[in-house]
């Protein structure tokens, strides 16, 4: 958190002390007692100036962004810099929905705002549709709706009659749980409501020109925690409702992120084709996931992050930044990790194309695939928006590099109660704990001096410790495959001769002639358990079997100090037993620090890691 | 070189010495009234600038003086449940006798005595006490009500 301005010159007794020294004269004596009326008289004084310099001191806090603590004050200060601090969001989930009705229409509409409600922690919560969705019947008399989004929230309404342009109107909407992507503003001609004779307007975000004939709004969160609506001047910046016009705001009021978790969705009522008062029971034909996505207000150390930054990028994606802190902004809601980087930098370098590989929140629900599709689609609309040249955004998925630690350490008995195993288990968590907090997001990196003192303090019994690193790879013996629709499918390469390419973020060791520099875990091939290593001496790689070290295949590859593990033509059986990825462990060429480029991100791997504590006496 | 004494003086080594440090108290009036020929607000010296400190100490409650959470003789939350001869008094004695000590340095506590008048929902105390380092005995006699 940001270091507050200090209030030591504030303080009652100091103040009190130099009041008593400015006073003291022969005309008076008692300052010193407590209970004289000059003391009362000096703490009078005293309170009120430590009152107003407290005054003081807050309201200059509450000035900058770096220091406020009241989260008004940094609304106020992120209005100002043209940040639209996050309103609550509202959660949602994906349905297909089906109705069975054999005498119905050929097309049978699912009406926008038809509702559902789900219950979550004993709170119940209304969802419903927003727009219409039409369906075709089925031979069978089957109406199925696909894809259905269906938002939690209700919606409310709010009209406004403009008033002459020289009030410079601001329309309050005095709903702290508004969503503010969920808002519509229609501007009517005229006071009363008719439906054909409006002019939709559109969020000043979304939109990247403006002129005296663009129709756009501006809606912020107010200082009190409602929303102020804003239109343009009616020339430059924009046109704005004159008086006379009835301003219509259609939003959804939302619970936040209250209502994310509902599984079991109840439907309001049947539905009926237009041509009948008949009614039929709607069904679900699947419910993709339990609800997501949906957000509480901006957290204020949120603000305080994201505002400069968003101030820098200009509402403009053109650097790599921009790509990460836009985006993050837009979907905060479902992106756990992101990391952005132009095409130039990859090892084989692709111009003219932003990677970015994120980390969602929903990844261990069902169908996580499908519902990343549709955040994918959603971010490159964004980056159609923003985006200030014709840059492709390529998803890539994260990759994660695991570090292996071999740790020994040597210990004094008499300075702890503990047994060696209690001990070195003192000394796992230890490492445990460094790895927990620091690694495990994108471009966090793995040092092994903060380990080793981390080790060290872990108890005072430990003199010294030392450690052995290896990063590893778990190579998957499949490959993703994605079709025109975007659409993606594993496909299994077992017996199957297929090249990888893998690159860790540390050079590798050079090759010796005492132990392997290269070597993964076992897998099955021809029936048998094997393994692959590097000749010793050399880079090639090898397939050899786990019992007699016998060769398998004499070339499987090589490896290079650049860091890239190359497999040619690689066809094993199967996994082992218990496993479904095939470890591929590498010594790194400088063990003191490992920083993961691109879309990798350091773990720790504890079941490949060990703990050993040496007894010395002192 | 010799050193010599004025007439006056004599012989000091033959002579009792006498010092003594004159101090005074003085305290402004509370009540801020004017003296009519000055103009000035008046003055409260010694035993009665005590007194008005006493006063002061006995009328104060807990946390009203500012960072000074402690001070006060408390007495306000004492005065809902009176009876003669009670736990009460013995209370207000203490509590009296306890801040006093603590916050009035200049004062030497002789005797306390509490009656309380139920009735009127009021306790009368009578505070015997010396001014520090002088003979004199100075007697308070004050009532102590609730307003409500």
């Amino acid at each position: 958190m940001a270091t507050t301005i200090r209030s030591t010159g504030l303080d009652f007794q100091a103040i009190k002390n130099n009041l008593k020294t400015f006073l003291q004269q022969d005309e008076f004596a008692d300052y010193n007692f407590e209970a004289s009326g000059l003391s009362n008289i000096l703490d009078v004084l005293a309170y009120n100036t430590h009152y107003n310099g407290l005054i003081a001191n807050f309201a200059l806090n509450e000035s900058y962004i770096s220091t406020a603590q009241l989260r008004q004050s940094l609304v106020g200060l992120a209005n100002s810099i043209g940040y639209i601090v996050d309103s609550k969001q509202s959660s949602y989930f994906i349905a297909d929905i089906s109705i069975t009705d054999v005498d119905g229409p050929l097309l049978y509409t699912l009406p926008s705002g038809y509702k559902f409600t789900t219950t979550v922690d004993d709170g119940t919560y209304t969802f419903q549709t927003l727009q219409s969705y039409t369906a075709e019947k089925s031979p069978s008399g089957v109406y199925t709706w696909e894809n259905v989004t269906i938002y939690e929230g209700t919606k409310k309404t709010k009209s406004f009659i403009a008033t002459s342009e020289a009030d410079e109107d601001i329309y309050i909407i005095p709903d702290e749980s508004l969503d503010i992507n969920s808002v519509t503003v229609r501007v009517y001609s005229s006071a009363s409501q008719s439906s054909d004779d409006f002019t939709t307007y559109t969020k000043l975000s979304d939109i990247s020109s403006l002129d005296e004939n663009t129709t756009a709004y501006v809606l912020r969160e107010a200082p009190n925690g409602f929303f102020e609506l804003t239109f343009g001047n009616g020339s430059a910046i924009g046109n704005r409702p004159i008086a006379g016009n009835r301003v219509v705001v259609e939003y959804l009021s939302v619970s936040g992120s209250k209502a994310n978790g509902g599984r079991t969705f109840t439907e309001s009522g049947d539905l009926s084709p237009l041509e009948t008062s008949e009614s039929f029971p709607i069904s679900f034909v699947s419910v993709t996931a339990q609800s997501l996505g949906g957000s509480d207000k901006e957290k204020i150390e949120s603000i305080r992050k994201n505002a400069p930054f968003l101030y820098a990028a200009q509402n403009r994606m053109v650097t790599a930044a921009d790509y990460t802190s836009l985006i993050t902004k837009k979907f905060d809601s479902v992106i756990d990790k992101i990391q952005c980087w132009g095409g130039e930098d990859n090892p084989d370098p692709d111009f003219g194309k932003v990677y970015a590989s994120i980390v969602f929140k929903f990844e261990d629900q069902a169908n996580a695939e499908e519902l990343k599709r549709l955040e994918q689609n959603k971010i490159r609309q964004l980056v159609d928006e923003l985006g200030i040249s014709s840059f492709d955004i390529v998803f890539t998925e994260p990759e994660r590099i695991y570090i292996e630690v071999d740790c020994s350490f040597q210990y004094n008995p008499k300075q702890t109660v503990l047994t060696l195993p209690g001990l070195q288990g003192v000394v796992k968590k230890a490492i445990s704990d460094y790895f927990a907090t620091e690694t495990g997001d994108f471009g966090e990196s793995f040092r092994k001096s903060n380990l080793l003192t981390d080790i060290d303090e872990s108890n005072s019994a430990v003199l010294s410790s030392r450690a052995d690193i290896k990063m590893q790879y778990r190579l998957e013996i499949s490959q993703v495959s994605t079709n025109e629709l975007g659409e993606t499918a594993t496909v299994s390469r077992f017996n199957t001769p297929t090249d990888y390419l893998i690159s860790f973020p540390q050079e590798l060791k050079e090759t010796n002639s005492e132990a392997p520099v290269v070597i993964s875990g076992s897998f099955i091939y021809n029936n048998r358990t094997a393994r692959i290593q590097n000749k010793l001496g050399e880079y090639t790689l090898q397939v050899v079997y786990v019992d007699d070290l016998s060769v398998a295949v004499d070339n499987v590859g090589d490896y290079n100090t650049n860091g890239i593990v190359n497999l040619v033509g690689f066809e094993p059986q199967n996994y082992s037993t218990g496993t479904n990825y095939i470890r591929i462990t590498a010594k790194p060429g400088n063990e003191s620090t490992i920083t993961p480029s691109r879309n990798l991100i350091l773990e720790y791997d504890q079941q490949t890691s060990s703990v050993l504590g040496i007894k010395v006496s002192e | 070189m010799a050193k010599l004494l004025s007439t006056e003086d004599g012989n000091l080594a033959s002579k009792t010495l006498v010092s003594s440090t004159n101090k005074t108290y003085s305290d402004v009036d509370l009540s801020f009234e004017l003296n009519s020929t000055t103009g000035d607000i008046y003055r409260k010296k010694d035993a009665s600038a005590v007194q008005q400190a006493i006063k002061n100490i006995m009328l104060t409650n807990r946390f009203e003086k500012p960072f000074q959470p402690d001070f006060g003789g408390n007495l306000q939350a004492l005065l809902f449940d009176l009876s003669k001869g009670s736990e009460t008094e013995y209370e207000i004695r203490n509590q009296i006798k306890n801040t006093i000590e603590r916050y009035e340095p200049r004062c030497s506590i002789e005797k306390i005595e509490i009656f309380a008048l139920p009735e009127t929902h009021s306790v009368n105390i009578k505070l015997k006490y010396s001014i520090v380092g002088t003979n004199k005995l100075v007697t308070l006699s004050t009532n102590v009500s609730r307003l409500r």
